[in-house]
């Protein structure tokens, strides 16, 4: 069984790769590649 | 619990905000039918990108993912789901790049699959394909459906209606430009969706240690990463997902579409890496369910809403019914252009040279019945899940002689059908919804194992005849005649179309 942090780490970097994933199509617009 | 006029509400708003967008935009870009099926090398990275994104995730990501969690075997089949999400678009990034370079002016895999092989296995793929892809847009509309029912008691013949009208609208006029567009709007708005409501999910829950704490508690096993059935459902998802992507016509659309193939190499694994996380968090509201105690009587398959519903606030709520509106519209108007085009490419050999706007009218008639089919099943609540396993089932029979031919110039017609004829019916003596039709259970095997040797079996065996096939057989195909012998749609050709099975030495 995972433990409490390994669940918390993968709960919240599963957070926060979505979060760099939009990073990334922002920054990829920004650069005028559409 | 939401009123139904206020989901009602939200989800005209959303629909015709994207409607009036997938308009706008493609006024005075579809000249031609090329444009509306193909718009070939138009699209840059970010949107490349976005529509892989918005054409993978659907309004199924808030339904199977969080199900797979409450009912299969937890956080371990979580991580199949979503590892198998993922795959085939990892396939497609080497995959993609062969298929611009064999065949610089193609439109779909049915075209392909005739003038690679010839008309028997044209007719056997274009059936497969449409199949999977209606069964999976017709699972889209009665899943979005039936989500609106339980969380806001809208019936679901009106969601089914709104959304499959609103649609067809935009994709109808701006065929796979607008499809293109509006995905890269909805994928810019899904994504911060997604990350700040499952971030406020997780806190409005108590915490991850909160929720680790409840899940442990009411059964450890789901947070058990070698728990062996969670693996078991996870191999046999990832073998099912990856034949059933391998035959959507999305995404052979979205590598002609593509700038190039650089591009669509890197687009297709940004948005492999981006359905990871995104079918993870899913899933593990599955978990939370089951550890809430709200999985009771076959309800796992709304796991995700009975959460919504048991521990979140109206706003909240509101939030996910728009979150679930752009999903489902991203890939409802990525499958009625994918569907009609499938048929549109082979319009000029069945009607002998038709003219641009004959062709551009047949693909918007084409368009308006895969909606009103997929419209009219999705109203009615259908549980449409072992018609799902069926069409993944003849997929994972047949993706790999299809594709062979890719890569062989020995693979020939007759070797790949029986090939995966035989992986089929192999698979189908597995597969539990053929055992109970029939009364028969092989070597008296739970479910799973079924399931799990039946999806085996069908891409085992069909994989193995075709390498025989390709043994044994003296034939060869110069792959080179494929980019000559499929044709841009606005270059007639001298006999009315493409060539059949193209020449063998």
């Amino acid at each position: 069984m995972i433990g409490p942090t390994i669940f918390g780490v993968l709960s919240w970097g599963a957070v926060g790769a979505v979060l760099l994933i939009f990073g990334y199509e922002i920054y990829v617009f920004a650069l005028n590649e559409t | 619990m939401v009123t139904t006029t206020g989901a009602l509400g939200v989800t005209v708003g959303v629909l015709t905000v994207f409607t009036v967008l997938g308009v706008w935009y493609s006024r005075g870009r579809v000249e031609s039918v090329e444009d509306y099926i193909t718009a070939r090398n138009t699209t840059g990275l970010g949107a490349t990108t976005a529509t892989l994104i918005a054409s993978s995730m659907g309004a199924w990501i808030l339904l199977s993912p969080a199900e797979a969690g409450a009912a299969f075997g937890g956080i371990s089949a979580v991580i199949g789901y979503a590892v198998g999400s993922a795959f085939p678009l990892t396939v497609y990034m080497f995959l993609g790049p062969r298929i611009r370079e064999l065949i610089p002016k193609g439109h779909s895999l049915t075209e392909y699959a005739y003038a690679r092989y010839g008309s028997a296995m044209y007719a056997y793929v274009l059936l497969v394909s449409v199949f999977y892809m209606f069964i999976f847009l017709s699972a889209e509309m009665t899943g979005i459906a039936g989500a609106l029912s339980l969380v806001a008691g809208v019936p679901g013949w009106q969601t089914a209606s709104l959304i499959g009208a609103f649609v067809l609208v935009y994709t109808a006029y701006g065929g796979l430009r607008a499809s293109i567009f509006t995905d890269t709007v909805q994928t810019l708005v899904i994504l911060p969706l997604l990350a700040v409501g499952f971030g406020g999910a997780l806190l409005a829950l108590g915490g991850t240690g909160e929720i680790h704490k409840t899940v442990s508690e009411a059964n450890p096993q789901l947070l058990n990463p070698g728990y062996v059935s969670g693996l078991k459902f996870g191999f046999y998802v990832i073998i099912a997902i990856l034949g059933a992507e391998m035959l959507n016509q999305s995404w052979w659309q979205r590598i002609y579409a593509s700038e190039s193939s650089r591009t669509l190499k890197k687009s297709f694994g940004v948005a492999a890496l981006a359905v990871v996380p995104m079918v993870f968090l899913s899933g593990l509201f599955g978990l939370v369910a089951q550890g809430r105690g709200l999985v009771e009587g076959g309800n796992a398959k709304v796991a995700f809403f009975l959460v919504v519903n048991d521990a979140f606030p109206e706003w909240v709520t509101l939030a996910v019914v728009v979150l679930a509106i752009l999903l489902v519209m991203s890939t409802a108007d990525t499958l009625f252009n994918a569907i009609s085009s499938i048929v549109t490419a082979d319009l000029p050999r069945l009607l002998n040279d038709p003219g641009q706007s004959r062709l551009k009218l047949g693909a918007r008639l084409l368009t308006a019945v895969v909606a009103l089919g997929a419209t009219f099943i999705g109203a009615q609540g259908y549980s449409v899940l072992t018609l799902f396993f069926t069409a993944d089932l003849l997929a994972t029979a047949t993706f790999i002689p299809l594709l062979h031919g890719l890569y062989s110039s020995r693979a020939n017609q007759t070797g790949v059908l029986v090939s995966s004829v035989a992986g089929l019916l192999v698979g189908a003596a597995f597969f539990p919804p053929f055992n109970t039709f029939l009364g028969f259970n092989p070597f008296e095997l739970s479910f799973l194992n079924r399931y799990l040797i039946s999806f085996t079996a069908a891409a085992g065996v069909s994989g193995l005849l075709t390498y025989a096939s390709t043994v044994l057989t003296d034939t060869r195909f110069n792959l080179d005649n494929l980019a000559t012998e499929i044709r841009s749609l606005e270059e007639p050709s001298p006999d009315g179309g493409t060539d059949e099975g193209g020449e063998y030495e």
